[in-house]
């Protein structure tokens, strides 16, 4: 038990701050980064109200598929959970999405 | 209730252009703000200072990893009663002397991306207002509620207007707030974000607060006057943050840790 605990305790010493930003910045950039392409899809689709908040949420956890698979889905290198990669910054792309969406959808079909 | 039709040259020439104007000052009032950064001057008191803290600090958090002697001397470098690091804080000056003498081109500096900011904004302001005023240019695909008529159609008062009509002025004011993403996008165009201080720069100047505008960066902070903080009771805070951590070695068995994950590998 002793043992058990002591490990827990040098796991979290392990980590660089500063790394575990950066890629958590990384994580919000990608998010980003979906929140645009789908932002634009969902506009040109045509999709209004809870529609387009349904793509937004797939696209967040496409984007987080996607990412998990470039790490073979072993995240312990770069996070210390893998809910990070799932659902972390999970709104961070919001602003954007809802953007491009306005964009897309106004210039496709309210003129 | 009927859907208004708006004209497709609404589109092309007020929707469109308002949209990429943001992005692009958006865009470029980022680079001013490095253009004007870049030049502050730094005193080497003061970064002797705050140096010192800053090693304490990591002394503190990576202590661990350090044998106990060496963490013991190191200590006693910042610690030692009387000629400890910390016991001897320079005379700080009153702040009224301080801000005598303090370096006049930080002030200007601050002024200087403040002026950006405002100039930057309230000059784009002015541009739509006066050019697009009164235009409906946007309709937000999402039903809202009644209290953000006077959010988003500033400028068209016409109580019978469906929510979801957007004007100019207020779809200036969303993109402005909500370019923050496609901007950082563009400014690492080539990849991730690369370096730690660019990328907290960067989110540092997406705030909109024209007040932060200007002193994004650590290194302008000590230029605000009446910031200079009492280095005494900084030091002493830091000496006794010293004297709480309990050193324990972390790496006293990491050599049957090793062999441990090893044997754990192979066994797979």
């Amino acid at each position: 038990m002793a043992v058990k605990k002591d490990r827990r305790f040098f796991d979290e010493q392990l980590i660089i701050e500063s790394m575990l930003g950066h890629n958590r910045r990384v994580v919000a950039h990608c998010r980003n980064f979906a929140a645009i392409v789908s932002g634009l899809a969902a506009g040109i689709l045509g999709l209004t109200g809870l529609w387009g908040l349904l793509v937004f949420v797939m696209a967040t956890l496409g984007i987080s598929l996607i990412l998990l698979a470039r790490v073979n889905f072993d995240t312990s290198l770069y996070f210390p959970t893998v809910k990070e990669v799932l659902i972390g910054q999970f709104w961070h792309g919001m602003m954007s999405f809802i953007l491009f969406w306005t964009l897309a959808y106004d210039m496709v079909y309210i003129f | 209730m009927e859907p208004i039709t708006l004209d497709e040259n609404i589109c092309y020439y007020v929707l469109i252009p308002i949209f990429i104007v943001c992005i692009m000052v958006s865009f470029l009032r980022q680079k001013i703000l490095v253009v004007l950064k870049s030049d502050t001057k730094v005193d080497l008191k003061e970064v002797k200072n705050s140096q010192l803290l800053t090693r304490a600090k990591v002394l503190r958090v990576n202590a661990d990893f350090l044998p106990e002697k060496a963490f013991r001397s190191r200590k006693a470098f910042f610690n030692k009663k009387d000629t400890g690091a910390f016991w001897n804080p320079p005379d700080t000056p009153n702040p009224l002397q301080a801000m005598a003498t303090q370096d006049p081109t930080q002030v200007m500096g601050m002024l200087k991306s403040q002026m950006a900011f405002v100039i930057l904004n309230g000059g784009l302001a002015y541009w739509v207002h006066f050019l697009f005023s009164g235009f409906l240019v946007a309709k937000a695909p999402f039903p809202l509620t009644y209290k953000f008529k006077f959010m988003l159609q500033r400028g068209v008062d016409l109580s019978s207007l469906d929510v979801t009509y957007v004007s100019s002025l207020s779809w200036y004011f969303f993109i402005l707030f909500a370019s923050g993403g496609i901007v950082s996008l563009l400014l690492n165009l080539r990849g991730a974000p690369q370096h730690e201080q660019e990328a907290q720069d960067i989110q540092a100047m997406d705030m909109i607060n024209p007040m932060m505008g200007g002193m994004a960066g650590p290194t302008a902070m000590p230029g605000m006057p009446g910031s200079q903080p009492d280095l005494k009771k900084v030091y002493q805070q830091e000496r006794d943050n010293l004297d709480i951590v309990s050193h324990d070695f972390a790496l006293a068995t990491v050599e049957q840790r090793l062999v441990q994950k090893w044997t754990k590998q192979k066994q797979h």
